[in-house]
């Protein structure tokens, strides 16, 4: 596998493609080859787009010879979740619902991708708009994790988080409204970045929840979610969350150092309101260690209870996400999968008393995290409180079984990045969370982990050698 | 006021397999209890922020 073009990071797949030593075309190649080997068995993407993809390519190859370098993502091969509108292509949602849906315009994302020069491989598996879980009633089949496949990737994101890790893909769009981004990175063993609230635009998303989805990338490292955020982190007047903090630079603090930086630990999340397992605490603590070890000032802090969260997060998803597929659900409820259906039919239940009580106490959640975050700069802890489990159905919408969803409810930029492996080599992760719209110091520190460990030399085996 | 999930779920349109009935009914008592525990008076000072901004003149 070593020397295998799949197996670079963004960064260093741009560093040769501006030297003129790696073609985007021979990098596309190289992908569709291995997607087309291996993704019967991952399920990942459900629609390639190899000739739209080979055009792109070579048309990078051709304004990158000319002197027309665009950026780091010029001439990357890229995956796209399914809910992003991708014009003239299907927009499926996972779902028999939009099995048809074309779309005539791209998502902001993707425009700002394409401008960036990107090439765009295909669409990835994701649960039912999001929110259905691993289905086996719908048009195409669940993605599987590339570490085993018979487990779990996590989700919403999954085929994008299973083609990230298996080298099918160079980075990733995802979506997260309760960890959609971050579960299926912590499962596979990737970086995913749930931004600040309002910092990328979800104009062309399909939605499931107005005031608790985020867009965001999927990368194999933190620094290659940075070199995606320089190009996503756009004000879109189109996207009525969309924030307008000024330009901010994602990529010049990385490897600068984190000596003084003050880390809060949220260890009642994984030590007593979920207890996580032994091997993710572990990994944990040993990630403290570094940190202090690299001049970090490492302190215990303490949020609402999580199951307060996710309570939280029910309240307020049930009802919007019912808001959006009311017409779908009354007129064609057939054609949901029977998880989406159950899931989203349970938010017509919340009443508009109880919605907005959700919100008032969301709000004062977002002032209590604030106070507190004026004495630490960052909060860190696991993403998901096991290694990845069984592939099948489990309910994600009630019990506070992981670390994610606070901070949808709480707006706050969340990024996933792998804390290790088990004896048996399944990924292990762990969470940083920053300020709203510090998203660089977030990705800093994950850099700085990542850097200081070996775990991003090692990729899933799918029947060949394991180093990368 | 209609009484059993079944009874709501007709009110509003909704028609769901008999099969998935038993799951909905959990997942709906679930919100119920996670919506029981935020309810009560609270001051104007923690409604939500409102949608509606009028721009400065």
């Amino acid at each position: 596998m070593s020397g295998d073009p799949c197996f670079l990071t963004i960064a260093e797949a741009s560093r040769q493609i501006r030297a003129g030593t790696l073609s985007p075309v021979t990098l596309a190649e190289a992908f569709l080859e291995r997607i087309a080997g291996l993704d019967g068995r991952l399920n990942s993407f459900i629609r390639v787009l190899g000739d739209d993809a080979l055009a792109e390519a070579r048309t990078a190859a051709a304004e990158i010879a000319a002197g027309n370098w665009r950026g780091p993502l010029h001439g990357i091969p890229l995956g796209i979740k399914d809910i992003y509108n991708t014009a003239g292509i299907a927009t499926t949602g996972h779902s028999a619902l939009y099995r048809d849906h074309v779309p005539a315009e791209d998502a902001t994302t993707i425009r700002l991708l394409r401008e960036a020069g990107a090439v765009i491989l295909g669409k990835t598996a994701t649960w039912e708009f999001a929110i259905g879980g691993v289905s086996f009633d719908l048009p195409w089949p669940p993605a599987r994790n590339p570490w085993d496949t018979a487990l779990d990737p996590a989700g919403s994101s999954s085929g994008s988080g299973a083609a990230v890790a298996a080298g099918l893909c160079m980075g990733a769009m995802g979506t997260d409204t309760g960890g959609s981004i971050r579960s299926p990175a912590a499962w596979n063993g990737i970086a995913g970045l749930k931004p600040s609230y309002g910092l990328v635009s979800r104009r062309g998303v399909l939605p499931l929840s107005f005031t608790l989805d985020h867009a965001g990338p999927m990368c194999w490292t933190s620094e290659d979610c940075a070199l995606m955020m320089q190009v996503l982190a756009r004000h879109d007047p189109m996207d009525p969350g969309s924030a307008d903090p000024g330009p901010i630079d994602f990529t010049s603090g990385l490897g600068s150092g984190i000596r003084g930086l003050r880390i809060g630990v949220v260890r009642h999340f994984f030590e007593a309101d979920a207890p996580a397992d032994t091997v993710v605490t572990d990994a944990m603590e040993s990630a403290l260690g570094i940190f202090a070890g690299q001049g970090a000032i490492i302190r215990d802090v303490s949020l609402a209870p999580l199951e307060t969260y996710y309570d939280l997060c029910a309240l307020i998803m049930g009802p919007e996400a019912y808001a959006i597929h009311e017409q779908g659900l009354t007129r064609t409820p057939e054609l949901y999968g029977s998880i989406a259906r159950r899931r989203i039919a349970a938010g017509a239940f919340v009443s508009g008393a109880d919605y907005v009580n959700a919100l008032r106490l969301r709000a004062r959640l977002v002032a209590q995290a604030a106070a507190m975050m004026q004495e630490v700069d960052l909060l860190v802890m696991p993403t998901r409180h096991t290694p990845p489990e069984p592939l099948g159905e489990f309910d994600t919408i009630m019990g506070a079984r992981f670390y994610t969803r606070p901070f949808n409810v709480l707006g706050l930029p969340a990024l996933s990045v792998c804390s290790g492996f088990t004896g048996n080599g399944l990924p292990l992760s762990m969470q940083i969370v920053g300020r709203p719209f510090e998203d660089a110091l977030v990705l800093k520190l994950g850099d700085a982990f990542e850097k200081a460990t070996a775990f991003r030399d090692v990729r899933p085996a799918l029947g060949e050698s394991v180093a990368a | 006021m209609t009484d059993t999930t079944e009874e709501r779920l007709e009110a509003l349109g909704l028609r769901v397999p008999a099969k998935e009935m038993p799951k909905l009914v959990a997942l709906v008592g679930d919100l119920e209890k996670a919506a029981a525990s935020m309810r009560g008076p609270r001051p104007y000072g923690q409604e939500p922020l409102s949608g509606f901004r009028l721009p400065r003149p």
